[in-house]
């Protein structure tokens, strides 16, 4: 089990494999271990309170800012289930708008497409609406569904990826063409 | 009275001299000189770091942890030695909570859960740069010292919390043991972060026998063990004992961190910083599971323990500050910060 907890590190319980890329392992020394989240612990990939001098904030549960989030750390989204179209979604717009350039924030990427002539104020509104209006029905369709599973809702956020992934789609599209 | 001879194996502490009316007072009684508890009332401030009434305290305290040599491990239980012990116990509290100061109501008006208090109170502590100073410009005497003060808990770490085990259930009570299974080795009793301690204080050339530099340590630092051992005793302050050790986990891992190379600058390898290299790994797991699984659950779950919670939490930063202000301001005028020099 892995848990991100608030302003602090991932803890991993129960059986588990630390290993680098190149598949030698690392040994972890305890059976609960903490993963860095803030990037600044100085034993990466464990945690070492880092967190407490940078003031690190992070949510424990799904961030809202999903796009953001996805880009900021270069799609970490990659083992979300394949069912969710919501993630698939989003995950494929990340990967279209990284393309061949470096890792930077949604936020910082914004104005340098703009001068590169690529996604406008226009769509970029749309997407910072469209992505509020997921988080909020995302959460309504969990709780739904905990509470009496209703087809409505569950459609209505199909619905919402579907237009989410049109238009990501398209804006991945434009991107592509004005790098090329 | 027959004295019970300990094994070789138990923690001994040799008693001290007295101080003061306190120490004589608990003295006689641990002594067999007395069996009547004579309530001390000195007319003194500040008990709080007062090295005879926190001597008093420390050493009834001690009946739970070890044999006290030429004493009967039944006083341990004795009415008069808990007759003494509560009154000492009770100008403790009415000093601790002063200084705690009160202002957990602020928790219900501003919405925070007991996790996010304990982050803020972490994030808006203004103590002393006493880790900073030890890294960067303590002499190696100054190292020593700190090491000798911090004995008095570490040597026995972790063992004032498991009181708290029987007291607690459900998720904060699997939460505890998480974290003190981890504090006594995981199984293995070489890893136990009080013989990682033990083996620190050796290589630096200390006297690692529990209990061997008591004499030395002033009331300032006795009432941080005073602390723990007062919260682990009494049921109705295991939601304080559970923001103690959400504080005392929280504010670990980056002072040790510094600790750790305050003995590297000084030319020490790892047999020496393992201690500190060990805790600033397992007290970013244990913060996490204190200040959340644990703290922030157990005041979830009992929503009664919330304001004593964070009495523990602000009591401890409050003690630690006023103990770092008394290492750095001896330091400051070159002096010793223990009672007598190393």
């Amino acid at each position: 089990m892995i848990v991100p907890y608030r302003d602090g590190p991932y803890l991993v319980h129960g059986p588990f494999v630390l290993r680098d890329q190149t598949g030698a392992e690392i040994d972890a020394g305890r059976q609960v271990i903490a993963l860095c989240r803030c990037g600044k612990s100085r034993i990466r990939p464990f945690c070492d309170g880092s967190h407490h001098v940078t003031h690190f904030r992070a949510p424990s549960e799904r961030e809202d800012r999903v796009l953001a989030g996805a880009l900021a750390s270069g799609g970490q989204t990659a083992n979300e289930p394949a069912d969710c179209s919501m993630a698939a979604t989003h995950n494929r717009w990340a990967h279209a708008r990284k393309g061949g350039t470096s890792r930077r924030s949604a936020r910082a990427k914004t104005p340098a497409d703009s001068d590169a002539g690529t996604p406008g104020p226009d769509i970029t509104a749309l997407h910072d609406d469209l992505l509020a209006l997921r988080g909020r029905l995302l959460t309504l369709a969990g709780t739904a569904a905990r509470i009496d599973p209703d087809a409505r809702v569950a459609d209505a956020a199909r619905l919402m990826a579907a237009a989410s992934a049109a238009l990501l789609g398209a804006d991945a599209r434009t991107s592509r063409g004005e790098r090329e | 009275m027959t004295v019970s001879q300990p094994r070789v194996d138990d923690r001994l502490v040799v008693l001290p001299p007295p101080r003061g009316p306190w120490t004589e007072a608990v003295l006689a009684l641990l002594t067999g000189e007395a069996d009547d508890p004579t309530l001390v009332t000195p007319a003194r401030n500040d008990v709080l770091a007062d090295d005879d009434f926190q001597m008093a305290l420390y050493l009834c305290y001690e009946l739970h942890y070890a044999a006290l040599e030429g004493v009967d491990d039944r006083l341990e239980w004795d009415p008069s030695v808990l007759t003494l012990r509560a009154s000492l116990e009770e100008r403790f509290e009415t000093e601790l909570r002063l200084l705690a100061g009160s202002d957990d109501l602020g928790q219900a008006a501003d919405g925070l859960s007991v996790g996010e208090e304990l982050q803020r109170l972490v994030r808006e502590d203004d103590g002393p740069p006493l880790s900073r100073y030890v890294e960067t410009s303590a002499s190696l005497d100054q190292v020593l010292e700190h090491v000798v003060h911090r004995s008095a808990y570490q040597l026995k770490e972790a063992d004032p919390h498991s009181w708290a085990i029987p007291r607690l259930t459900g998720s904060p009570k699997a939460a505890l043991v998480e974290i003190q299974a981890d504090e006594y080795g995981g199984g293995r009793p070489e890893r136990m972060h009080s013989t990682l301690f033990a083996n620190t204080m050796r290589g630096l050339g200390l006297d690692d026998r529990y209990g061997a530099y008591i004499d030395r340590l002033p009331g300032v630092t006795l009432a941080t063990v005073n602390f723990v051992s007062w919260l682990g005793l009494h049921r109705r302050l295991r939601g304080a004992l559970t923001g103690h050790l959400a504080i005392f986990e929280m504010t670990s891992s980056v002072p040790n961190r510094r600790y750790g190379n305050a003995l590297r600058r000084l030319g020490f390898g790892p047999d020496v910083t393992g201690f500190y290299d060990e805790h600033v790994e397992a007290d970013a797991v244990h913060e996490t599971v204190a200040a959340w699984d644990l703290a922030d659950g157990l005041a979830a779950s009992n929503p009664a323990l919330a304001a004593d919670v964070l009495f523990g939490a602000r009591a401890l930063l409050a003690l630690e500050a006023r103990w770092g202000h008394h290492l750095l301001a001896a330091w400051r005028r070159k002096e010793s910060s223990l009672l007598r020099p190393l």
